[in-house]
């Protein structure tokens, strides 16, 4: 479009340093969402459980245990989760992780549905996902071992 | 139906539409072709029909011709003499029609939030037509045309800075509101690419500040989105996007949004990642 200022190998070379770059974040990010993940269900939990057990007369509620405490919290919670699952969605199809991305695509929906009978599947979709990110994460850091033996099997 | 019809159309008639044709472009369900429902809702018993064709520049002056015969033939459109607009819209008439077309307006953002929800699930970018000639934005010829990059994922607005740069363009990268602010006052770049979700502000506002700003109003803006919804493409179109890329996006579909924006022949771009 525009007159082009870099010549093609130095593009290349960028782009190569990004791919690496980007692949060199996973492991964080992925942990990072797993965390997030583990203290919001945990949270949803708890309030669920709160809101079943009978509350004993007289007692005034602790800080934390204040409705509108636990929900700003958990919303606050759930909002970074969502960002952290929609970037990882959007970048990681670009930079060639096709199936961890689709992955976090599909955990970000679920996050992002509303009603009922989405919270009941939310949690196994969540699950699911996030063992499909580990594994593709797994299996993208490990080194490729190639034998020179043609009879020897390739291992990935 | 050329054949037969198109001697019915001359350059300079001038149409307006029929009750039959406003029913039409009001009703919920049409099936109408999208050109033959846009130019339905371009017919305002003013503009004639070689400024319609120069409207529609990326369709055959000859595809729009037969459009607006076949319309005639259904009478959805007649004939109309300018003469008597300015009379028209004096009268309770002429303002019972301009609610009409609020209407029509409407029923038009949403047939083309269909085509470009159905354009956006197949090719994966949607680029709107409804700029005139006139009005398309040009690339300057004696600099590098400046684009802005609203994403705030780091890897991803590098990766389309370094490819942008590789298009000749000089890119600036915004990744909140205040970067977006600070950037858009440093100058007026020719194309922004704008991400729907930002960490504190929402795309759509953006867009939509931008429209309501003097001197950026018709600033080009190619919304990326992996919020590909009907309502959403409603929304940005509402609030003025010139086209949509979906994320996870191919590189050279955001190419040929941009190419088409600017009027540009859709070069072939090679994926960056196919020689890697």
């Amino acid at each position: 479009m525009g007159t082009r200022v870099i010549s093609q190998q130095d593009f290349q070379r960028q782009l190569d340093s990004l791919n690496a770059e980007f692949k060199a974040s996973l492991p964080e990010r992925i942990a990072l969402i797993e965390q997030q993940w583990a203290r919001l269900s945990e949270r949803l939990l708890r309030a669920r459980a709160m809101k079943a057990a009978p509350r004993r007369r007289g007692r005034a509620l602790r800080a934390e245990e204040r409705p509108e405490t636990t929900q700003n919290e958990t919303a606050t919670l759930e909002r970074e989760l969502y960002r952290a699952l929609h970037s990882l969605a959007g970048s990681a199809q670009v930079f060639g992780f096709g199936a961890l991305g689709e992955a976090a695509r599909r955990a970000e929906l679920a996050l992002g549905a509303k009603g009922a009978r989405a919270a009941l599947r939310r949690s196994s979709i969540m699950q699911q996902a996030l063992k499909i990110m580990r594994e593709q994460l797994e299996l993208e850091l490990q080194p490729l071992e190639v034998s020179l033996d043609p009879r020897a099997v390739v291992h990935y | 139906m050329a054949g037969v019809n198109a001697p019915l159309v001359s350059q300079g008639d001038v149409y307006a539409l029929t009750s039959r044709g406003e029913a039409e472009i009001r009703g919920a369900k049409t099936t109408l072709t999208p050109l033959a429902l846009e130019l339905l809702v371009r017919t305002d018993g003013r503009t004639t029909v070689d400024q319609l064709q120069a409207s529609m520049s990326e369709i055959p002056s000859q595809q729009v011709t037969d459009t607006l015969a076949k319309l005639l033939h259904h009478h959805l459109i007649d004939y109309s003499d300018p003469r008597d607009d300015a009379l028209r819209l004096d009268n309770i008439k002429g303002i019972a029609r301009t609610a009409a077309r609020a209407h029509a307006l409407d029923a038009s953002a949403r047939q083309e939030a269909a085509v470009g929800f159905n354009s956006l699930k197949h090719d994966g970018f949607y680029v709107r037509i409804a700029r005139r000639p006139e009005a398309q934005p040009k690339l300057p010829r004696d600099r590098a045309p400046k684009l802005l990059i609203v994403e705030d994922e780091p890897h991803l607005a590098q990766f389309l800075s370094h490819f942008m740069r590789f298009e000749g363009f000089e890119v600036r990268v915004a990744g909140d509101r205040n970067a977006i602010v600070e950037a858009l006052q440093e100058g007026r770049p020719e194309l922004v690419l704008l991400d729907v979700m930002l960490p504190d502000a929402n795309g759509f506002d953006v867009l939509a500040r931008i429209r309501q700003h003097p001197s950026l109003s018709d600033l080009p803006v190619v919304m990326m989105t992996s919020i590909a919804t009907r309502e959403a493409v409603i929304k940005g179109l509402a609030c003025g996007a010139d086209g949509y890329v979906t994320k996870p996006f191919q590189v050279h579909l955001l190419v040929k949004a941009i190419q088409t924006i600017f009027g540009l022949a859709h070069d072939r771009v090679s994926d960056p990642w196919e020689h890697a």
